[in-house]
């Protein structure tokens, strides 16, 4: 549906009309479109809960959920179960037949991580009424679990790349959504008002956020709206060419760039191979952490993963981190496609062990809520409600590396993680049922080395003293700049693995706290705005937008013109990108044509 | 006005241990007095689901999604009223029992007025303090709840 057509629809004003008005007269106008853009039942999808298919031989059931319809998203039920130690979802559309699919890798780490689910404590300030069935009513609900642990926020959908299987930059979309800095002021003033913990960490995301010229603005507007935490999703080119724009962003309060880096050779990283060294040096310049962030497809680069760690442990004094996203498959793909693409985090995780050759093995990583009973802890001691981390524990791992000389040191060898989190959660237990909540506080203090065995740790932590001071800062004071501190001497590894139409459970979704702000003021989970971009991200997005043209015109820009072209030969000259491999890729051993066959063939033209 | 409440079981294995025995009684405000109603009873369907969401989502964070993963025997009740209606829910929740309200109105729309969660829940003689103030009554004369 075309922009104008939706506008006109819903009589919405042409973008270009309310865009300069303050941010409470935005919302206003918004607001008021908000029902209209709503998924509608037997309109937009249908509603087919039957009993769910049944389990064929050699299967054992674990559940049953809900999920939707590859091809038609209608909701319908579906089975999760066991099969030759993988977890599989099966569901059956009666439009469009049945769909199975990879779940979860590894049936043992599906038992470990399930034991650590823990719920949080709901949307006590829900911003859209409950009038449809999850996942079909995104706003929050009040059925929705967690609240937003990262806030995503897109500020355009230009984007200086090509990349092939990119269908909604700005380009191809045929429209410019790019929010004015008083409707971006008003769509992080909704997540900040939200309640029992309003958002406290941001992520401008796109298209590419550092096409826009007032991107220092935007973070700046951020922290004056209070967020704490600032971060930008870049592919983080136009840094390395203006190093200097890392330092106006790390003034103006950004914490830390989310750099898409997706291997360590041209091969699997034709996106940003060549910049990324000269990023990471204007970073380093700037004294502004990166975390990697590498799509992981497992024909594609699956087995570069273990590189990908020992290259962020190389540039550890700046990468702050490794955030790896086994890949959501879009769009409608056959089953043979799908099986050459698809990983789910244990895959990722066994396939770390093997390629670290143990060094960080798969017992040394927790899903993301296991760390709840840290927000406990403080809660008891406080007693109102703390930032949690409350996700459905199939959707993140974790885990803390240390670099000791040339080892790795993950921080499990020397921190029994397990015992810490259930004497913390017993701890705020008995708080919650009447124990003097100073006496508990000291047990804490007491306790807190039992679980520590510092001459297990790298050399910089043998001191228990200095180790214990960090825990404890981050335990009982919640205390940002420690844990800040702590992630710059650790190396943070995630797995985060957002869903697609085939793995879709709603379970999931229902507990998701990496959320969106969407400019009708809802705020929405990662994966229905990307899954159902048809009702959440495009529709919205579109209404919300300038017409090619109009943009043009008011900018004096053209987006046609807007086009990446990679100087290879410049790119490899560079001391800083020789060095930024060494040791880890033998980049002198690639032929030039190659770097550039690598770079058109993923759609990003070549001057030479 | 057209009114459901339930009656529910629910037991869940995976991920985590967890059981729940909810039964809801129903109250219509007549006057300066609450006035118990019994319904109709009848099993429950997929069609009762966004009323279930509707009504325990946010009050003990149980959602329709939830219960299809564990075995979920529930009853639905049908009323046809108007007015204020109170409902009170007699849970069992992993062996510890709570008493929750929540407050409608049912004129041309159904309206909730109040509810109680189960997340932050204040002592009983507040909500009913609570309750009493948004039905306009004496707290005395909720003490059949």
């Amino acid at each position: 549906m075309e922009r104008s057509t939706i506008t006109e629809e819903i009589g919405f004003p042409k973008y270009s009309e309310i865009k300069d008005l303050t941010p409470e007269k935005i919302g206003e106008i918004s607001r008021t479109f908000m029902s209209k853009l709503m998924p509608k039942v037997n309109e937009d999808y249908k509603v087919y809960l039957t009993i769910p298919p049944d389990l064929k031989d050699g299967e054992k059931l674990i559940t049953h959920t809900l999920s939707t319809c590859p091809h038609c998203y209608s909701l319908l039920t579906a089975t999760v179960f066991e099969r030759e130690g993988k977890v599989y979802i099966r569901k059956k559309c009666p439009e469009h037949g049945e769909f199975e699919e990879l779940y979860f890798g590894d049936h043992s780490l599906y038992e470990k991580f399930r034991k650590w689910q823990h719920d949080g404590k709901g949307i006590w300030t829900p911003n859209v009424q409950t009038s449809s069935l999850c996942p079909y009513n995104c706003g929050l609900c009040s059925r929705h679990k967690s609240h937003t642990a990262l806030l995503n926020l897109a500020v355009t959908n230009r984007c200086s790349l090509r990349c092939w299987y990119c269908f909604f930059f700005a380009v191809k979309a045929g429209y410019v959504y790019e929010p004015s800095l008083n409707h971006i002021r008003f769509m992080l003033r909704e997540a900040r008002k939200m309640l029992p913990y309003p958002a406290v960490a941001v992520q401008f995301t796109g298209g590419e956020p550092l096409l826009r010229d007032d991107i220092v603005d935007i973070v700046r507007i951020a922290r004056e709206e209070g967020y704490h935490h600032v971060q930008i999703n870049t592919e983080g080119i136009r840094l390395a060419y203006e190093p200097d724009l890392a330092i106006k962003l790390r003034e103006a309060g950004t914490n830390v760039i989310y750099m898409s880096f997706d291997g360590v050779s041209p091969y699997t990283n034709p996106k940003n191979h060549w910049e990324v060294p000269y990023t990471l040096e204007a970073l380093r310049k700037a004294g502004l952490g990166a975390v990697l962030v590498p799509t992981v497809i497992k024909d594609y680069n699956l087995h570069e993963i273990g590189a990908i760690v020992k290259f962020a442990l190389k540039h550890s004094d700046i990468v702050r981190g490794v955030n790896m996203q086994p890949v959501s498959i879009v769009g409608r793909v056959p089953k043979k496609e799908r099986e050459k693409l698809r990983v789910t985090i244990p895959d990722v995780i066994i396939e770390i062990e093997r390629q670290t050759n143990g060094s960080i093995s798969r017992g040394d990583w927790y899903p993301v809520p296991s760390v709840a009973p840290v927000s406990r802890i403080v809660e008891a001691l406080t007693d109102r409600p703390r930032f949690e981390l409350t996700t459905h524990f199939v959707c993140g791992a974790a885990t803390y590396v240390f670099l000791d000389g040339d080892e790795i040191v993950p921080i499990t060898r020397f921190v029994d993680v397990e015992g810490l989190l259930h004497f913390l959660d017993e701890t705020a237990e008995k708080i919650k049922g009447g124990s003097n909540k100073y006496i508990a506080a000291l047990s804490v203090l007491y306790k807190l080395g039992r679980f520590i065995d510092t001459s297990r740790a790298p050399k910089r932590f043998r001191s228990k003293r200095k180790f214990l001071k960090y825990i404890y800062n981050i335990l009982l004071k919640h205390d940002y700049s420690a844990l800040g501190e702590f992630h710059y001497q650790a190396l943070f590894l995630g797995l985060m693995h957002f869903q697609d139409p085939y793995n879709y459970d709603v379970s999931r979704v229902q507990r998701c706290d990496v959320h969106y702000a969407m400019p009708d003021g809802r705020i929405v989970p990662f994966c229905t705005f990307n899954v159902f971009p048809e009702f959440y991200r495009d529709r919205v997005q579109k209404a919300f937008s300038y017409t090619i043209d109009e943009w043009e015109q008011l900018t004096g820009k053209r987006l046609s013109e807007e086009v990446y072209r990679r100087d290879i030969k410049k790119l490899l000259s560079g001391e800083a990108y020789r060095k930024a491999y060494e040791g880890i890729v033998d980049v002198d051993s690639i032929p030039y044509e190659e770097h550039v066959t690598a770079s058109k063939r993923f759609g990003i033209p070549v001057s030479e | 006005m057209h009114v459901k409440s339930f009656n529910f079981a629910f037991k869940l294995l995976d991920p985590l241990k967890f059981e729940a025995h909810v039964k809801t009684n129903t109250y219509l405000k007549q006057g300066d007095r609450l006035l118990k109603l019994t319904g109709v009873e009848r099993s429950f369907t997929p069609d009762d689901a966004l009323d279930f969401d509707l009504e325990f989502g946010d009050v003990i964070q149980l959602t329709f999604s939830d219960v299809v993963r564990g075995s979920f025997e529930c009853s639905v009740m049908d009323f046809d009223l108007r007015g204020l209606v109170v409902k009170v829910y007699d849970c069992d929740i992993l062996g510890k029992k709570y008493k929750l309200f929540s407050l409608y109105s049912a004129e041309n729309d159904l309206e909730r007025l109040y509810a109680d969660r189960l997340v932050r829940l204040t002592p009983i003689n507040e909500r009913i303090s609570r309750l009493a103030a948004k039905l306009g009554l004496n707290t005395s004369s909720l003490s059949i709840l």
